[in-house]
């Protein structure tokens, strides 16, 4: 994901600052008065025309809320196969930084007139030296460079294999819950979002009906569901988004959501990916935001779910007990665990994210 | 007047990666020769690497220690990662930065590793010459921010030295023809103006036009102009206009001598400029110069460079964007106050100036101390 550099926000309503710097008079609270102060107002109010006017387009239905955001994923998916940075990064810039020959050799000398006659040897030498010096810099220069790249090919295959999941069109993970009606642990989660500081998303909503559920108690929710068509999955009247909760969740800014709340895929999620969804949740949620996870207990999850399902998947349920300590480890603080379901073969791990 | 110094000033040579005639800050190097003898120096340019055209303009890295570094100071151009960054930092002489800004590497890394590598050394380098240098100047407020962040402790802006007159001249007949008969077709031409590359953003233009061609005027026009920088980033720029439908109202237009480049600011209605990175970003002031109205995400340095001849949007949103350019193109009022804008900001960034603006930080920097105290490291 590239990241961006957050723009000045003085720059929509504020003077520039190379009104000041052209010497115009300021009046006593700093303004810039003339022909220039009358400009800079007429683009302040135009750009504040053209904020009304987007507030009014996305009032009008004009564009998706998530527009932006999906158009972004698509031209990503076009992009090359980004590198990740690590550990091999600092090798790789010592040899970049090493690719440098120096043809001047230095003549300072503590002998009376030695410091001339390496001088004039230098300078005798010296057409002679830099032919070879050019070539053999130009070849480190293309080692220098013929390393990074394989060192971020390197971690590039490395991230690939931590997180393979098998290209065949796998069965999807259990949903347990019926066409219309929400999970044993709806009561779980509605007690829990209730005071959530802001919108609730929940991933792989499937038909919706949590986030019926979660409406109908007044929470602002909405879903995620790869699966879900341009009307959410089978059109549930809700806001479902066609993307991964961890790809939503990358998208979002920090501190933005209310509460998180994650099943069906997340058991059969890899363990990295589990830890880097505990993590990505404590970031996005602000303080007192609620991260719920539901699943199938392990051995439940061994029983019930289909052969090829079970041997091809990339990762298996996690342990209550591992949601626990994950999110305990990213600063959720209490983290409660319910047990639930046929024969208690369910649980649902609930973590208030702490104040910082 | 030269500062009185042990030993006297008597030289000032620059250092910089690549010389060349059309870029913006080989253009500026040039300048600052021309200053720096005019001030009195000896002045030499030593190049890693230069275009054909200007080989003999100044001297081979491997010159530079060719000289008697008694009385001599050393100004680096920093733009990008290069080996003659290490020469310079081993060198004896007391030395000085100009910082045109240097690209964040995570914006190339998965489109062009192998550049966003020198820009990453770059950032290291910048880095790194800082407790070896006496006084760095920036081209832009915002460029000599990450100096001082960077650990630079004695500082000051100096604008680019840009001839603006040379960015004027008659438009190519043939393009202006053609572009003045698209014109007489209908439909808003947008045109931007820069390197075909991740950072610059043209997908965000994509995006914004297919949203503008379809709320407001769905015959408009995108033109971009510009060299591209490997192939990766332009054949997905091409899919994924195909793919958001504007294939057919996207000209790519590829590097063009100047003559065209000026038949393109003068037959187009907007300029929009949607970088992630921005150092300076000469295109901008070359619409001022053609009094093209500009609609500009304010990433990095732009909004010190656009000032009030333009729109400057604290985000890309694809929807924000097009209202803008809406804005921009049905008001004629705004037009005029953002063109009179345009005529300052071209005036204050103009050579003369300019030139003044070097010359002043040059004096101010032969006379800061020796040992100036470099602020924390930002690494």
């Amino acid at each position: 994901m590239l990241a961006r550099r957050a723009p000045p926000e003085a720059n929509v309503v504020t003077c520039s600052p190379g009104a000041a710097e052209e010497g115009r008079p300021p009046t006593a609270d700093g303004a810039v008065e003339g022909p220039a102060a009358e400009r800079h107002a007429v683009v302040t109010g135009a750009l504040e025309e053209v904020e009304r006017e987007v507030r009014r387009r996305v009032e009008a239905g004009a564009v998706a809320p998530d527009e932006d955001r999906a158009l972004d994923r698509a031209f990503r998916r076009l992009a090359p196969s980004p590198g990740s940075t690590g550990r091999l990064r600092s090798v790789t810039s010592l040899v970049a930084d090493a690719a440098v020959i120096d043809p001047q050799v230095p003549v300072a000398s503590q002998r009376p007139g030695g410091s001339m006659v390496k001088r004039l040897v230098r300078k005798a030498v010296g057409w002679y030296v830099r032919f070879f010096v050019a070539q053999i810099a130009r070849f480190q220069g293309a080692v220098a460079r013929a390393v990074a790249v394989l060192a971020e090919e390197l971690e590039d295959l490395r991230a690939r294999t931590q997180r393979a999941a098998s290209p065949l069109p796998l069965p999807t993970a259990a949903r347990r819950e019926g066409p219309d009606r929400a999970p044993w642990w709806g009561r779980v989660a509605l007690s829990s979002l209730t005071d959530a500081p802001g919108r609730v998303v929940h991933g792989d909503c499937g038909t919706g009906a949590l986030l019926e559920t979660l409406a109908g108690a007044g929470i602002d929710a909405y879903g995620t569901d790869p699966s879900a068509g341009p009307g959410g999955p089978d059109g549930p009247p809700r806001e479902v988004l066609a993307v991964s909760l961890l790809e939503h969740l990358a998208d979002m800014g920090d501190g933005t959501l209310g509460g998180v709340v994650a099943e069906g895929g997340v058991e059969v999620l890899p363990v990295a990916e589990c830890e880097q969804l505990v993590a990505m949740a404590a970031q996005r949620l602000a303080p007192g935001g609620v991260l719920l996870v539901a699943s199938a207990s392990p051995a439940a999850w061994a029983a019930s779910a289909s052969p090829v399902l079970a041997d091809l998947a990339p990762g298996r349920p996690l342990h209550p007990e591992t949601w626990a300590f994950l999110m305990g480890h990213s600063g959720f603080d209490p983290v409660t665990v319910h047990q639930g379901g046929p024969d208690d073969t369910e649980y649902v791990v609930a973590g208030v994210l702490a104040a910082p | 007047m030269r500062p009185g110094h042990a030993p006297a000033v008597r030289r000032i040579d620059q250092v910089i990666p690549t010389l060349a005639s059309r870029d913006a800050i080989g253009q500026h190097t040039t300048a600052a020769r021309q200053v720096l003898r005019e001030m009195g120096f000896v002045s030499d340019i030593f190049y890693a690497n230069a275009s054909a055209d200007v080989l003999r303009d100044g001297r081979p890295l491997e010159e530079l220690g060719d000289e008697d570094p008694t009385g001599r100071w050393l100004l680096y151009q920093l733009s990008i990662g290069s080996p003659a960054g290490e020469v310079f930092a081993k060198r004896p002489e007391p030395k000085l930065v100009d910082y045109h800004n240097i690209t964040p590497a995570e914006l190339l890394r998965a489109w062009e590793p192998s550049v966003a590598e020198e820009l990453r050394l770059g950032r290291s380098q910048l880095v790194r010459l800082a407790p070896v240098t006496r006084f760095a100047m920036a081209d832009s407020a915002f460029n000599e921010q990450e100096l001082r962040s960077a650990g630079y402790g004695a500082t000051a802006v100096a604008p680019l030295m840009i001839d603006l007159e040379a960015l004027a001249g008659s438009p190519d007949p043939v393009v202006a023809a053609r572009l003045l008969r698209a014109r007489a077709e209908g439909g808003t031409g947008l045109l931007f103006v820069g390197k075909v590359a991740p950072h610059k953003a043209q997908h965000d233009l994509l995006k914004a036009l297919a949203v503008y061609r379809r709320l407001y005027d769905p015959r408009a026009r995108l033109r971009i102009v510009g060299g591209a920088i490997g192939d990766a980033y332009p054949e997905a720029l091409a899919r994924f206009a195909s793919m958001l439908g504007v294939d057919d109202a996207v000209e790519m237009v590829g590097s063009v001598p100047h003559a065209e480049l000026v038949a393109y600011y003068e037959g187009s209605d907007v300029f929009v400029c949607l970088s992630d990175h921005e150092g300076f970003c000469v295109p901008l002031l070359e619409a001022m110069m053609h009094r093209l109205p500009i609609v500009a995400f304010g990433a990095a340095a732009v909004p010190d460079t656009v000032g009030d001849a333009g729109l400057v949007l604290p985000d890309k949103q694809a929807l924000r964007v097009a209202a803008a350019v809406d804005r921009v193109v049905r008001d004629e009022s705004l037009r005029a106050a953002m063109a009179d804008a345009a005529a300052d900001q071209v005036a204050q960034l103009s050579l003369g100036p300019s030139r003044a603006a070097f010359r002043g930080v040059i004096e101010q920097a032969l006379a800061a101390p020796a040992q100036s105290a470099p602020a924390q490291s930002a690494q």
